[in-house]
Parts: structure tokens; sequence; C-alpha cells
């Protein structure tokens, strides 16, 4: 009897860009989903870990945000942002959502940027795609390092509860222009400083 | 400062989304025609999916990947839908899946297997037709939803079990949602509105929506779906996609 061939993949999916991957995921293709899971699960895990503080919600807001994109691939468009925003705001909005439904208590999870610790190693297996990401960790660090602390701390209730101008300012009992000036300065130097960075990058 | 400066300086806490109301509408109004603060904007939400990069590494546990390529799985196949999350606690309606899954599925999965095949020919109306005739010489009732003058292309109906406790909403055609919005079923009776359960349909526009309730689905004499934020509201607040009457 003759032997059959065993089926070739047609498309190495490790080899494609993020907006690719979207293109196979609107068309219901399960391994690129999988694909896209690899690349991203550990951040919008790591992120709803931060901002809930419990492993098993984490997991739930990490299902939820793949399934997500599953169904909202097509709504995806790559002129509007990066694919990693994309998830990030996903992941941010739901994860968000959660701590205010469930009126998680804040002391359950301090806000990462008031002490930044060294960073864990990784253990993906995509060396090139690794690299990249930790030198942009290492940079967003770096800069996030240098701003004041009183702008980091009014920052990270922006970025992590969701709050508003006033909730922050009700916070930390400081006047709402304060918290206004701190949260725009220190998000106008870190876009400088990011933008100098692709300066170099560039030169 | 002009008015570019102005928004300019409101962008970083816009992209945080930490503005007052009045202020990002303001921003919102002003994006349309000014590319400078639209790319700037870009800026920042790309310098938010840095900071999420910030935080220290964790992972989930190994099986979550396939867990989550499981759900995908028979979702597409017979285009079911996962209903995200239990109808708002004042709702008098539940969504129990195991009762499904365990008693009801068998009849419940060959009846709206028969409902999407039909409800996805090109001819809608002809489908949506046979679909009740097909549902009516099983025993069950059917009810018609036509799209509002807000989504003058959505379809859907409504098959009941003989007994009025149990149904199946099939959807076609809905209008694209938000990120944070869900659609909601309401059953409707002497003016009073009821959740009837939340869900969302695919890019394509289909979705599905188990329905079991305390109350006989046949006890109601309309039904409307609407636009809510995420996990539904207790009471309508958006946009009415569809609505029909119980003959």
């Amino acid at each position: 009897m003759a032997k059959l061939k065993p089926l070739q993949p047609a498309v190495n999916f490790s080899e494609l860009s993020d907006p690719d991957l979207l293109n196979w995921i609107k068309n219901a293709d399960q391994s690129a989903l999988g694909e896209l899971y690899d690349r991203y699960h550990r951040l919008v895990y790591s992120l709803a870990y931060q901002t809930i503080g419990e492993s098993a919600v984490a997991e739930e807001i990490t299902q939820d945000v793949f399934l997500r994109i599953w169904e909202k691939a097509a709504t995806y468009h790559a002129e509007q942002g990066k694919v990693l925003t994309w998830i990030v705001t996903i992941t941010r909005n739901r994860a968000i959502d959660l701590y205010r439904r469930r009126r998680i208590r804040p002391e359950n999870n301090p806000l990462v940027w008031e002490e930044l610790t060294p960073l864990e190693r990784s253990d993906g297996t995509n060396i090139e795609a690794e690299v990249d990401r930790s030198m942009m960790r290492t940079s967003i660090r770096t800069a996030l390092a240098s701003l004041p602390a009183e702008q980091r701390q009014a920052l990270s209730l922006a970025f992590f509860r969701g709050y508003s101008h006033s909730e922050i300012a009700e916070n930390l009992q400081e006047p709402i222009g304060t918290v206004k000036t701190r949260i725009r300065l220190a998000m106008q130097k870190l876009r400088q400083y990011l933008l100098d960075e692709a300066g170099l990058e560039n030169d | 400062m002009d008015n570019t400066d102005l928004i300019s300086d409101l962008l970083p806490a816009y992209s945080l989304d930490c503005l007052d109301a009045d202020e990002a509408e303001k921003v919102a109004s002003h994006l349309p025609e000014c590319s400078r603060c639209r790319q700037e904007l870009q800026d920042y939400q790309e310098l938010l999916s840095r900071m999420a990069l910030s935080v220290p590494e964790h992972s989930p546990s190994p099986e979550l990947r396939g867990k989550i390529l499981a759900a995908t799985q028979p979702a597409r196949e017979i285009h079911q839908i996962e209903v995200k999350s239990k109808p708002v606690d004042k709702a008098q309606s539940r969504w129990n899946a195991n009762y499904f899954w365990k008693i009801a599925l068998p009849a419940w999965g060959v009846l709206s297997l028969i409902v999407i095949l039909l409800l996805g020919m090109s001819n809608i109306s002809l489908g949506r037709r046979l679909a009740s005739l097909e549902a009516g010489r099983l025993g069950f009732q059917t009810v018609s939803l036509s799209g509002t003058d807000t989504a003058p292309q959505s379809v859907g109906l409504l098959v009941i079990s003989p007994d009025g406790q149990d149904g199946c909403l099939v959807v076609d055609g809905m209008p694209a949602l938000a990120d944070d919005q869900d659609y909601q079923l309401w059953l409707i009776r002497d003016g009073q509105r009821t959740s009837g359960g939340v869900f969302h349909s695919y890019a394509s526009g289909y979705g599905v929506l188990w329905i079991h309730t305390e109350q006989p689905l046949v006890s109601y004499e309309a039904f409307g779906v609407t636009i809510e934020p995420i996990g539904g509201s207790p009471d309508a607040t958006g946009d009415k996609i569809m609505g029909g009457n119980l003959n």
C-alpha cells in the first residue's frame, strides 16, 4: 500500500506579523489564535493580575480577552494602532471593569510603580521577540523610575485603577488641579522619552 | 494658546480615560478634524501599552491555553455564543448551563441547528418562515423579531419550548458592539421589562442566546433587544435593536 504523505502545515504562524495573525483569526483559524496567545498571554495575565491581585480572576480576564479577540478580530484596524496596543486596551478595560464591579480592596494589590521591583526572567521560547520585549520593558521602567514619586503615584491610580481626576484627587487628598498637572507632566515626559528613544534607534 | 494646544494638553488624560465627561467630549469632537492630535493620541495609547510591559511578569496555569482554544471550537462550529455573565441581579430569568447540557441539549441542539441553518440562508425572511414552520411542527412556539430603525438589517427568531420555560434566540445582522457593550434581551409584560440574559454576536453578526426563565416565556407579551454596558443593565438604557410580539 502506498504510504500517505504527512500533511504539511501551509502556514508557519510563528513567522507572521501580529496584524497578519489577526487576519487569520478573523477567518476563525484556531492555530493563529494559539500563536497570538503564546505571544501575549503573559502580558495580559500579568496586567490583569496587577490590577486585580487574584490569580483566578486574572485567568478569567485572560480567557475573556482572548475570546474577545477571537470574536472581534474583524474590528481591528492597523491604521488605528498596533495589535499590542489594542490588546492592552481590551485587557485594561476588562480588568478595571471587574476591579470596580467586584469592589476589590486596594490593599490587596499594591500599585506596582510605587516600588519598581527587579524583573523576573521570562520563560518565552521566541528569543528574538523576548529580547525586543525585554528591551522595551527595561526602557519603560527606566522612564517610569525617572518620574517624581508623586507623578508616578497619580499616574498609577489612573492606569491600574481607572480612577478619574477627581477620584485620584480624593484618594491622594490633593487639589484636582495638582492631580491634573501631575498626570499631564508624567505622560508628556514618558512620551518624550519614548520619542527620543525611537529617534536614537532610527539614527 | 490655540484650540489644538488646549486639546493637546488634555490628550494624556483622555488616553487614560480619566477626564470629566465634558472635557472628554471636547477632545472627541476635536479629533476628527485634527490629524496632529490624532497622531499624538496614538502615541499616548502606544505609551500605555508600553506601561503595561512594566508590570512584573507572571504566567497563568498551563491549562488555560487549551481551555481558551476549546471554548472557540464548538462556538464556531454551531455559531453558538457564550453567555458572558449571569443576567443582572434583579432579573428573574437565569442561565443554567448544566441544565441545558445535561437535559435539554439533545433536542435543543438539533432544533437550534435547524434554526441556524435556516437563518443562514441568503433569503433571511424565507429562512425565518421555514424555521418557524419546522419549530411549529415540533410543538415549539416562535416569535419573529424585526430590526428597528437603528438596525433595520437585524433579524431574530425566538423559539419557545412546548412547556414555555425555555427558549433559544437566534439573531443575525446585528450591529457591531464596542468592547464595553453587550446585547441584552428583554421580556416585556404590562410595560415591565425583565432581563432575559446578555449576549454578543460574532463579527458576522450572528448570535445565539439560550434562555431559561422562572416564569413561562409564553406569559410575556413582547420581546426586545437593546445595546447595554457589558454585563447588562437592571433596565433598558440603550438603543433598541429589534423587537417582536408573541401572537
